[in-house]
């Protein structure tokens, strides 16, 4: 049964892999041939394509407060806010340290594209490896990632991933209004814990990139596909 | 003359915030929620009961200032049990699921039912947050249970209304509705035991 499904996925590789010299017309009817001959223990799961960019993999945060830089530029103008950002991005720099060690640590997109792509192909969705108007497409913005308070009263802070996208539908050249994807982390706490537990915090910024991914990889999955 | 007053204003505007603002909260009706709870064989479930177990109930939010000072309360229309039971029974609606008078039991308490205000430079952010706990009971034998969070980012040009606080609420109840769907553990312990 692997096997078939493998060979049905290499098929389709090469037939997303050669689009640009088959024609349309050729096309729709290769695509039947390979659904037809797919295994039939897996007939009851339809397969289906579809083609995921990510078009920024957003930067890693700790947003301790952004009110502070609205401050200035209401009081001091827009020097005020430069300032006020250059001091702010200086510290979050430290604190980036503090919690994720390791360049792989602080970016937002391999946990999260891991675990889109893992429940996407658990469930009989396939990434094609190029775009192709006859699939579907998942546009991917991922804004931010890394820490952010939650409460301002009581400064609790928790993990955070917050991303935009669209799935274009096949054979459209019209883009969805994009959706937001905002997960938060389920460990609320003071920043001096998270400075005091850099495997807490580490663990708790891989859990949001994997939730963030899962959860994306199910509306896509229960939106119908292609 | 009109630049003097111009910074005066902004000071001002920021400052007048002092009014508590009501949110009525529900599921957009164009939400489908379905999930894996869907590929369940059609269950049913009696009446969903929840309680707020948060520390601080009287509150869902703090309206702020440019300043980040605390103004206004941000108050649900409704208790926060009801506006998260009636998510969970949509939800098991639009899954396949039943509410009848005997069935599977479904118990929770809220722990968290938050939505804070982030002014940035061009927009404000309004971020909500809702975290609960259900078990799932038959004839009050524990089937399962898990923790579940909902959250949601909004961003908008104003802070006057109501409606940027409603949307990320909204939001996070839907995405709350959506994480209790996609629970493949909660359809794998509904699909192993039979109904009582």
């Amino acid at each position: 049964m692997l096997g078939s499904r493998r060979k049905s996925q290499a098929i389709q590789g090469n037939i997303v892999h050669r689009s640009s010299t088959v024609t349309r017309v050729a096309l729709v009817p290769l695509s039947l041939w390979v659904l037809l001959t797919a295994d039939v223990a897996n007939a009851a799961a339809p397969v289906t394509n579809l083609y995921l960019s990510i078009v920024r993999d957003g930067e890693f945060e700790v947003i301790l407060s952004r009110s502070k830089g609205v401050d200035a530029s209401v009081l001091f103008g827009w020097v005020g806010i430069t300032l006020m950002m250059d001091s702010r991005h200086a510290r979050d720099t430290e604190r980036e340290a503090l919690v994720a060690p390791g360049a792989e640590a602080t970016v937002c997109r391999s946990g999260f594209e891991r675990a889109l792509r893992n429940r996407l192909e658990e469930k009989n969705f396939f990434v094609a490896i190029e775009p192709n108007r006859q699939l579907p497409v998942l546009k991917v913005k991922i804004v931010a990632c890394g820490f952010r308070v939650l409460n301002r009263s009581t400064k609790e802070m928790s993990a955070f991933f917050d991303a935009t996208y669209r799935l274009r539908q096949a054979g459209t050249r019209q883009s969805p209004r994009a959706q937001r994807l905002f997960v938060a982390g389920n460990v609320l706490a003071a920043w001096s814990e998270f400075e005091q537990s850099p495997a807490l915090a580490a663990d708790e910024f891989q859990q949001v990139q994997m939730r963030a991914g899962q959860t994306l990889a199910n509306k896509i999955i229960f939106a119908g596909g292609n | 003359m009109r630049k003097h007053l111009l910074v005066p204003v902004l000071v001002l505007a920021h400052g007048c915030v002092f009014n508590d603002v009501h949110i009525p909260m529900t599921i957009p009706q164009d939400e489908t929620l379905t999930g894996y709870l869907s590929d369940v064989a059609s269950r049913d479930f009696t009446a969903v009961k929840i309680i707020d177990a948060r520390e601080d109930r009287t509150r869902i939010g703090f309206r702020r200032n440019g300043f980040g000072q605390e103004t206004a309360d941000i108050l649900s229309d409704e208790p926060v049990e009801i506006v998260v039971q009636r998510a969970v029974e949509t939800m098991l609606a639009n899954n396949g699921h039943k509410l009848a008078d005997s069935g599977i039991q479904v118990t929770g308490a809220i722990s968290a039912f938050w939505i804070e205000q982030d002014w940035n430079y061009y927009d404000t952010e309004f971020i909500a947050r809702i975290e609960c706990e259900l078990v799932f009971s038959i004839q009050h034998d524990e089937l399962y249970r898990n923790a579940y969070s909902g959250s949601y980012n909004h961003r908008s040009f104003h802070a006057v209304s109501a409606k940027p606080w409603r949307i990320a609420m909204n939001g996070a109840l839907t995405s709350l509705a959506e994480d209790i769907a996609y629970d493949t553990g909660l359809a794998t312990a509904l699909s192993q035991r039979t109904a009582g």
